[in-house]
């Protein structure tokens, strides 16, 4: 080792402390148990049943209690540094799959195959604008939390927010958590329904994003 | 006898779900994460951020991992990228504002001064070298990782770090011989 590496391992850096990250950490990570095969098959063939347009005739006290029952009712907001321009990545394009619900008045979408940060996967519905439409299974352990970055605006709109500037959001869905950045635009619309995360995104109005959940 | 658990047990511990044999590797690794994540975004907030998105996706990911290699380049690879894209998105930042700690050293009160000198010197030095200079010494010497750590935190082959160390030591060389 020559006398400058052996200077520069003496250095003793005044280094901030360090955070204690267990806290917060474990407050991230406790995941619910793996549901068994026939949770998972329920949970699937829930997700079919929304996808081919089985209704969901949900009377609004009944929807109440299940968004207070989701958490969205005292629904986090955390101020964080935005991440601008995630790259698109919604993997491979597909034929869109039969019997998939699409948004009304929309046209033809782009589909794709995307893997979700948590691992598990959607069909990413993209139309001209771009637009962008997915959904999201949420898990029966109540959770939902935005992060959102400075900048941004989350404003309340009926069982969701409308977040306009550069930011992201946490969920939790069947197989974990994960956490989710802009990728079309800064104009965001997150709706919750019926355990459902229905994300709209694009350079569109917030009446034209509602108009586009609501007719999912 | 009870003894401490090696870092593989609590890897295998956690990979099956057990959240606190993953406390344990969080605990231990907290410093170098938070200290490779601050050469990186040269920010204490965006460093903490980075360190303990990096901790949730390790533990997400931990089923990719495979048992029987060490974990802490592992660790390192997803803090340095989380790090990265912080920076990314952040910008240009002011240089990373490294203070030494008084020096200690007996002997003579000019002795001590002279020490310090040379480490001031050093430390300006540093802090003149371009960004990648700088984050392959700091991880080689301020954070003695590995030759192999420093790749994973760096996303480069170890031959490189090998390389790119020596080149970065004369230019440092340069920097403070008078």
């Amino acid at each position: 080792m020559t006398d400058l590496e052996a200077a520069l391992r003496e250095l003793d850096v005044d280094w901030p402390d360090t955070p204690d990250f267990v806290p917060a950490v474990r407050a991230r990570v406790k995941a619910p148990a793996k549901p068994s095969w026939r949770r998972r098959l329920v949970i699937a063939l829930s997700v079919m049943v929304v996808a081919a347009g089985g209704t969901l005739a949900v009377s609004p006290a009944a929807r109440s209690a299940v968004l207070e029952w989701l958490g969205l009712k005292s629904v986090k907001i955390e101020r964080t540094e935005p991440r601008i321009g995630a790259n698109l990545d919604l993997g491979p394009a597909i034929e869109l799959p039969a019997g998939t619900r699409v948004p009304k008045a929309l046209g033809t979408p782009e589909a794709y195959d995307t893997k979700l940060p948590d691992g598990t996967k959607t069909v990413s519905l993209v139309y001209d604008g771009p637009i962008l439409v997915q959904v999201f299974r949420a898990r029966a352990t109540p959770f939902i939390q935005k992060t959102l970055g400075q900048g941004s605006r989350a404003e309340r709109v009926p069982d969701g927010y409308w977040i306009t500037g550069s930011h992201g959001f946490a969920y939790e869905s069947a197989t974990g958590f994960g956490y989710e950045q802009q990728r079309l635009a800064d104009k965001t619309l997150l709706i919750e329904r019926d355990g459902l995360l229905i994300r709209v995104e694009g350079d569109i109005s917030k009446a034209h994003a509602l108009e586009i959940a609501d007719s999912i | 006898m009870a003894r401490e658990l090696t870092e593989g047990e609590l890897v295998a511990l956690a990979r099956r779900g057990d959240g606190d044999a993953y406390a344990s590797l969080v605990r231990a690794h907290s410093d170098i994460a938070f200290r490779t994540a601050m050469l990186i975004t040269h920010d204490a907030a965006e460093a903490e951020e980075a360190a303990q998105d990096a901790f949730v996706k390790a533990w997400r990911a931990l089923g990719r991992f495979r048992e029987g290699e060490p974990w802490r380049p592992w660790l390192l690879t997803i803090v340095a990228n989380e790090a990265r894209n912080r920076r990314r998105s952040a910008g240009r930042r002011q240089a990373l504002a490294l203070r030494l700690v008084p020096g200690t050293e007996g002997g003579s009160a000019e002795a001590t001064v002279l020490a310090g000198e040379t480490r001031a010197t050093l430390l300006a030095g540093l802090a003149r070298l371009r960004d990648d200079d700088r984050l392959v010494l700091g991880c080689r010497y301020l954070l003695e990782l590995s030759e192999a750590e420093t790749a994973a935190a760096l996303g480069v082959k170890p031959g490189t770090v090998k390389s790119r160390t020596s080149r970065a030591l004369e230019r440092l060389r340069g920097e403070v011989t008078p």
